[in-house]
């Protein structure tokens, strides 16, 4: 028992010694990292705080925001970086959790001295950090739909890359009138994101004329069982039951309505029909989905200008979803509005954010040609992977939309809604 | 209105089977070992992720796979006696109940440290349901029922009928006139392990297979199944298991009326007002001092 104490003393002591050497190494690699790129350009690295989900249900998709953000910033510092000052990214887990989020924006700030935080996904996350980081003058950029997101009080120093949940409403309504569908349920997740596309649903479904929709079932978050949900969402077997939720819950609850063996017709976003959704539940069982969802840029420039770099350094394909190549454009406008604010301050970069990325300007792809033109006095405008980013007054973008069938595996595009109309 | 009521009654019975098998589990560590274990969950959890490692990588038959699951499961129960709660034992409650916490928390970044946080699933083909009457059953509820009540009897008859169980009861009534007795209170406690690993891998494996497997998704089940516990009487293994039962109809039948996601609150409060006139809960047996 002696020994044992011994042991755990020595141990805790040799834990102790190595994590404060740990610590003293850091500060000094820090040190040295802030202070030797100084002599060879512009000034100190600039940390950018970066919070993607890699664990919880944003996991599936987080890491590949982060792979795109570390390529793209790895192409800036090679082109120098704005004022000639490299970028750092400072990464953090948001844990897909509004809780941890807080604890990690405050840690970036307060410790990292960051002064733009990017990358943060699902708009509970996203709500839960602007009250933090608007109150510290820090920028955020976020993939989050939500409306609250660009509500005034978070205007100045927010920018979305991803369209708001609007459209995807607007676009499963009109959608869902057009293939002749009267009774509509709705299963929503209970979630800010959710809760705002079902209510624009119902809101656009009155205004086309169509009876109210039948059924509008909210569901928690990991519950045990989503049978009563499922069963009370198909009371009267609607025509047409619309899915809003990620794509672990969706996946039970596609399981359910199998079970369930009833002729109704289900539609979601797709980057919650998905591939992974496919995967879980079989490709014979999402047979004749309808996934909705905004157009990758896929013929674009923008789009091209990144999408080999990023297949070849990750495996996979920028059009599987929407957010690595959002997060590629944050990084980019990042540094470019703080190469035309000649600032890594908030506000200043804020202030600029509108001028890089909104037409008139010559357009440009990446950060190399944008800065090049901005120190020659030039007027650009951003094309990003994601889309034109072109920000409107709220600061939100849009985006061309379409619906696609599932069939198995594939989809096929049956729809497309531009942008101008979905306002 | 009957068929669904009829069909609602079925989801909840099917709720209730998911939450009896752990809340029998509970109650058993409770009456013998003396304190809420809170890493009933993350038996569960291990038993579904063993099961899906050995079906989905391995390709081994399902059922060697789910007796895969519940080997592993029992593993996990009596490591977390032996390595910890055994040499709690006889301290306040209470230390037992955080170090449960800790074990919990431990094998959940255990578990998110080996398989990742997202989610998985069996590679089983999504199953439509059969018909039966008015109301749609999933085959797989059909299994998670018939495990639930094998259950129920199985430990009924182990308790009331066999020499284990005499000496279980023995052992939770009084340890030192148990020990006068012959009767080993150690290997009382090691069955007793085993046998609640195995009730609650068998559960987390039926919930992974309807469900999706996720590191929290024994957790997420876990304040339910205490609630059903206390609900019936923690005191008493058939008392909480019926409790969880009571309280998967009292949800789903209460959605019919009430939104969904009151679902769970609507089951506390009915708990809340029951605990109110029987603190022991509906079948709970005089606590020992």
């Amino acid at each position: 028992m002696k020994d044992m104490r011994h042991g755990v003393t020595r141990k805790h002591f040799m834990l102790g010694a190595g994590a404060s050497t740990a610590g003293v190494l850091t500060g000094l690699t820090g040190g040295l990292s802030i202070r030797l790129p100084a002599l060879a350009s512009g000034g100190p690295d600039i940390p950018v705080g970066v919070m993607v989900p890699l664990t919880g249900g944003g996991a599936t998709y987080g890491p590949k925001m982060l792979k795109a953000i570390e390529i793209t910033v790895d192409a800036i510092n090679k082109a120098g970086g704005p004022m000639g000052r490299r970028l750092r990214i400072v990464s953090e887990d948001s844990q897909t959790s509004p809780d941890a989020a807080v604890t990690v924006a405050q840690k970036l700030i307060s410790l990292n001295h960051v002064e733009s935080i990017i990358g943060t996904w699902s708009s509970a996350v996203t709500l839960a950090v602007l009250p933090i980081t608007t109150q510290a003058g820090v920028l955020e950029m976020n993939t989050s739909g939500a409306g609250d997101v660009t509500a005034p009080k978070y205007r100045r120093l927010v920018f979305r890359t991803q369209p708001t949940d609007r459209p995807y409403a607007l676009v499963m309504a009109r959608f869902a009138k057009k293939q002749g569908y009267r009774k509509v349920s709705i299963l929503a997740l209970n979630n800010p994101y959710a809760l705002t596309m079902r209510d624009a649903f119902a809101a656009e479904w009155r205004r086309l004329g169509m009876p109210g929709v039948d059924n509008v079932v909210v569901y928690n978050p990991k519950a045990a069982s989503y049978a009563g949900e499922v069963q009370k969402a198909l009371q009267g077997t609607p025509d047409l039951l619309i899915v809003i939720g990620y794509t672990p819950d969706a996946s039970i609850i596609t399981k359910e309505w199998y079970a369930a063996d009833v002729k109704t017709h289900v539609m979601g976003p797709g980057f919650a029909f998905n591939d992974a959704l496919v995967k879980n539940v079989g490709a014979g069982v999402v047979n004749g989905f309808f996934a909705v969802d905004g157009i990758p840029p896929v013929t674009q420039p923008g789009y091209k200008a990144f999408a080999d770099v990023f297949q070849s350094a990750t495996g996979s394909s920028l059009s599987d979803n929407f957010w690595p190549a959002q997060a590629h454009d944050q990084a980019n406008l990042l540094a470019l509005a703080m190469e035309a604010a000649k600032s890594t301050a908030g506000a200043e970069v804020a202030a600029k954010m509108r001028d890089i990325a909104c037409p008139p300007g010559i357009e440009v792809y990446d950060f190399a040609t944008g800065a090049k033109l901005l120190r020659e006095g030039k007027k650009i405008n951003y094309q990003g992977a994601s889309g034109p980013c072109d920000f409107d007054d709220h600061h939100d973008i849009v985006s061309n939309f379409a619906v696609w069938r599932l069939n198995g595996t594939a989809r096929e595009q049956l729809a497309l809604y531009p942008a101008r109309d979905l306002t | 209105m009957i068929a669904t009521l009829l069909q609602h009654a079925v989801d909840g019975i099917v709720l209730g089977a998911i939450m009896a098998l752990p809340a029998m589990g509970l109650a058993l560590v409770w009456r013998i070992a003396g304190f809420p274990h809170l890493a009933h969950g993350s038996l569960m959890t291990i038993a579904a992720y063993a099961a899906w490692v050995a079906a989905g990588s391995w390709n081994l038959p399902l059922p060697l796979a789910v007796l895969f699951g519940l080997v592993i499961s029992a593993l996990a129960g009596v490591g977390m006696h032996l390595g910890v709660y055994r040499h709690l034992a006889g301290r306040p409650m209470l230390n037992l109940f955080i170090a449960s916490i800790g074990v919990e928390l431990f094998l959940r970044y255990g578990i998110i440290f080996s398989f990742g946080s997202d989610f998985q699933t069996f590679p089983l083909p999504a199953e439509r349901g059969m018909h039966l009457g008015p109301v749609v059953v999933r085959p797989l509820d059909v299994i998670l029922l018939a495990a639930a009540f094998a259950a129920l009897l199985g430990v009924w008859w182990m308790f009331r009928g066999t020499q284990l169980g005499r000496r279980m009861r023995a052992v939770s009534d009084n340890p030192s006139l148990a020990r006068l007795s012959a009767i080993s209170p150690a290997r009382v406690h090691l069955a007793m392990w085993v046998l609640v690993s195995v009730l609650a891998g068998a559960s987390g494996i039926l919930l992974g297979a309807r469900d999706v497997i996720a590191p929290t998704m024994g957790w997420d089940v876990l304040l339910l199944a205490f609630a059903a516990a206390i609900f019936g009487g923690i005191s008493n293994p058939f008392g909480a298991a019926i409790g969880a039962f009571l309280m998967g109809l009292v949800s789903e039948l209460g959605i019919l009326w009430i939104p969904t996601s009151y679902e769970e609150g609507i089951a506390f409060f009915l708990i809340m007002l029951v605990l109110l006139v029987k603190p022991r809960g509906l079948f709970g047996e005089a606590v020992r001092a």
